[in-house]
């Protein structure tokens, strides 16, 4: 009894000490807590009069508390001020580094229109540069009239653009018990609520993917597109059926809450858009390509293929280049922002590009020499781009070796792809944008639902999903699926949406040029000036296309 | 002046075109040759004092076939091959030496040498000068 | 022949979407998406692509 007693006694004793304790330390972290009075001691290393007599070359009296944005110059410095200013450095960063990414992505336009420039026949070069030109200014159009509505209208919080609050209007259905997010309602002529920072920067970025889907489709059309049909088609493109895809992959709709709605893994994921953009092309190029048919000269009688080489190799090895550097805006730039939310992965993704790109290249290389005995300069160029297509999903979610891997795949993809579409569908495409876009495309959706390893960390979740992004290969069969899902809405839906458009425009514009202008070169008929009026063109020699010539001059006389 | 048969002296009618020198003979002389021997037969005819010669670029093809290549996974055969034409208008005298020299410099003993042709020219024209005939040339 | 293919392509999607309501899982639902995607790429190149085949240039 009495040891109950004592130990009882001790007890309560060691816990009121303890708490007295407590206590004593609470009021001293009080007593030294930071308050707006502390700030007011805080003084530059230097006043503006010292630094204006001697200069500052070593920096080092540049940059300091005298920087910081004061809200009430009577108050002077307060915490207030000093939270708001770190907050507005952060979106700073990220603004200015997704406007970059955004300018260098502008800059693979010219990179697209040098690639496809060199690949098809002197006599078309004038055509075929000023559709790669026009696509920026009619898709820009379409894009900022309703595109960029249709896509982001519903992106609401955008945490690395400052939240971007304006935009959330997203019309959903309810059909089998699910809420399907289809399309937003809010940005349009970027005028009202939307002229806000955030979303300028936003479109921006936006814009500048939209305008790589549609320069793909002119690759695969080239040689015979009417220029008054490509302009109907990519103003459809641009403004409703890549903001569809667009909203239901990135503006949170449908298919990125498959994780949210179905438990698949974190829904579909596609860091910078080899389905959004590159698939959603792809695709967009096969269905015209089918719709308009081959060049004439492309197939014999009994549907074997000749080759038509291209003019001037040095424009799309050039090219490819260009498209590589500006593949730095693409991936990288997908984090919006280079300062919070696992935005430092900006070096990671980068590396994983250059790394997917230059496996694809060597894997198409090898292919090429092996196969036909000699290395093809255009087939490892088209290699080297689809390893950068095939990472464009995955590149925010794999490891160095995965990217690798899916580089080394697309390489021998492309190739084998091409000689595919020659010769079992006979779909001519004379720069194989289908083969590179449309099934790398479709392969980079699928590389990451098997490679993503769990090892990036944006914020903490992604699509509204908790945790980090995992494919099969490590740990997450639903990833797959989300992923598959995706791969069947491009090829169900989009592909449809794409030859419904194009079938349309086919009706009532026409969308081949006649078998006369398509011989003559499309040059002088369809732009009225040659691209090259002082060189004398060559006169074709290959073999197959006289018998081709003949009959089609006897078509185009009747 | 002339002195006929039965030994009566009369002028000949000379028409006036036959009278004046520029009816001497020329022919032109047509050279398909090799692309990278267009420099040592350009020296050889220098060395005959062969002035003024015509080049161009032709493509064509004798008995030296096609090549077959590929590209993106498709044969195709370049039927015609690169070669080069040399026109030179020479006095008839001359032509025997022209062909001499450029068949020895031209000639590699492989298919693709090329060939020589040879056509008349009724005459020629110094654009400059008004001069026609072999002072033309 | 193009109704029919496009028949197809989108049969192919619902084939996939279906698998999300048919069954939980993840290995059916695989399977399920893939045989979407095929019929899909059937009605794509194989039904739609034959009619325009029929109309090419060089089979006239």
């Amino acid at each position: 009894m009495k040891s109950l007693k004592m130990k009882t006694f001790l007890i309560l004793a060691i816990l009121g000490v303890s708490a007295l304790m407590g206590f004593a330390t609470l009021a001293k972290a009080e007593g030294t807590a930071l308050t707006d009075q502390d700030l007011t001691s805080i003084s530059a290393p230097a006043s503006t009069d010292e630094i204006a007599a001697k200069g500052d070359p070593g920096a080092d009296f540049t940059g300091n508390v005298r920087d910081v944005t004061v809200s009430d110059s009577k108050k002077g410095l307060t915490l207030a001020d000093l939270a708001n200013q770190a907050g507005q450095n952060k979106i700073a960063i990220n603004f200015v580094w997704t406007l970059i990414c955004g300018f260098m992505v502008m800059f693979m336009q010219p990179g697209f229109a040098l690639v496809e420039t060199g690949l098809i026949r002197a006599k078309n070069a004038n055509h075929t540069m000023m559709m790669n030109f026009m696509v920026y200014s009619l898709g820009l159009f379409a894009y900022y009239v309703c595109g960029f509505a249709i896509q982001m209208g519903g992106v609401a919080p955008v945490a690395n653009l400052g939240g971007l609050y304006p935009l959330n209007g997203e019309h959903v259905v309810n059909f089998l018990g699910k809420p399907w997010a289809l399309f937003g309602t809010k940005g349009f002529f970027l005028h009202g609520t939307s002229y806000d920072v955030g979303v300028m920067v936003m479109f921006l970025f936006q814009m500048v993917f939209m305008d790589t889907t549609t320069t793909i489709v002119t690759g695969s059309c080239a040689e015979r597109w009417k220029y008054s049909a490509f302009c109907v088609s990519t103003i459809g493109l641009g403004a409703i059926i890549y903001p569809l895809f667009g909203n239901w992959a990135w503006g949170c709709g449908w298919l990125s809450q498959l994780g949210v709605n179905f438990g698949l893994g974190h829904g579909y994921c596609d860091f910078a858009g080899s389905g959004v953009v590159h698939a959603v092309g792809g695709l967009t190029a096969l269905a015209c390509a089918m719709i308009i048919g081959p060049r004439i000269g492309k197939f014999n009688r009994d549907g074997s293929p000749n080759a038509i080489p291209g003019h001037d190799l040095v424009l799309v090895l050039l090219g490819c280049f260009i498209l590589a550097f500006g593949w730095f805006g693409f991936n990288p730039g997908s984090t919006l922002g280079a300062s919070g939310n696992g935005a430092l992965r900006i070096g990671s993704i980068a590396v994983n590009t250059m790394l997917a790109g230059c496996t694809a290249s060597f894997s198409a290389l090898l292919y090429m020499w092996i196969r036909y005995g000699k290395p093809d300069a255009s087939m490892t160029v088209n290699g080297l781009l689809a390893g950068l297509v095939a990472i464009t999903a995955p590149s925010g979610f794999v490891n160095p070796i995965g990217a690798s891997v899916i580089g080394w795949v697309a390489g021998f993809l492309v190739c084998l792809s091409v000689e595919f579409f020659d010769r079992v569908p006979k779909i001519d495409d004379p720069v194989g944008a289908i083969s590179v876009h449309g099934i790398n495309g479709i392969w980079g959706v699928i590389a990451v639902g098997l490679f993503a390893d769990g090892r990036s960390n944006y914020g903490g979740s992604w699509n509204g999903v908790n945790g980090s992004v995992k494919g099969l290969f490590y740990g997450d069969p639903g990833q797959l699926v989300a992923q598959l899902i995706g791969v069947a809405t491009l090829v169900g839906i989009i592909f449809t949406m794409s030859f419904l458009w194009n079938w349309l425009v086919d009706l009532i514009v026409g969308q081949r040029t006649s078998a006369k202008a398509e011989l003559a070169g499309l040059d002088i008929p369809e732009m009225g000036a040659l691209c090259y009026p002082d060189f004398q063109l060559k006169a074709q020699d290959y073999a197959g296309s006289s018998s081709q010539t003949s009959k089609a001059e006897s078509l185009s006389k009747s | 002046m002339i002195i006929d048969e039965i030994g009566r002296i009369g002028e000949t009618y000379t028409p006036e075109y036959l009278n004046r020198e520029e009816i001497t003979q020329m022919k032109m002389v047509t050279c398909i040759i090799r692309p990278e021997k267009l420099e040592s037969i350009t020296n050889t005819l220098d060395k005959l004092h062969i002035v003024g010669m015509t080049v161009t670029d032709v493509r064509g093809f004798g008995r030296q076939k096609g090549q077959v290549e590929h590209y993106r996974g498709g044969e195709y055969t370049i039927r015609f091959i690169p070669k080069v034409r040399i026109d030179v208008v020479v006095p008839d005298e001359d032509v025997k030496k022209v062909i001499e020299a450029v068949s020895r410099t031209a000639r590699t003993e492989n298919v693709g040498d090329g060939k020589i042709f040879v056509t008349n020219v009724e005459n020629a024209m110094r654009i400059r000068t008004g001069e026609v005939g072999t002072s033309a040339l | 022949m193009r109704l029919l293919g496009l028949i197809f392509i989108v049969g192919g999607w619902l084939i996939a979407m279906a698998g999300l309501f048919v069954t939980t899982s993840n290995s059916a639902r695989i399977l399920f998406a893939v045989g979407g995607i095929l019929v899909s790429a059937y009605g794509i190149l194989g039904v739609l692509n034959k009619h325009y085949l029929n109309q090419v240039i060089w089979k006239k």
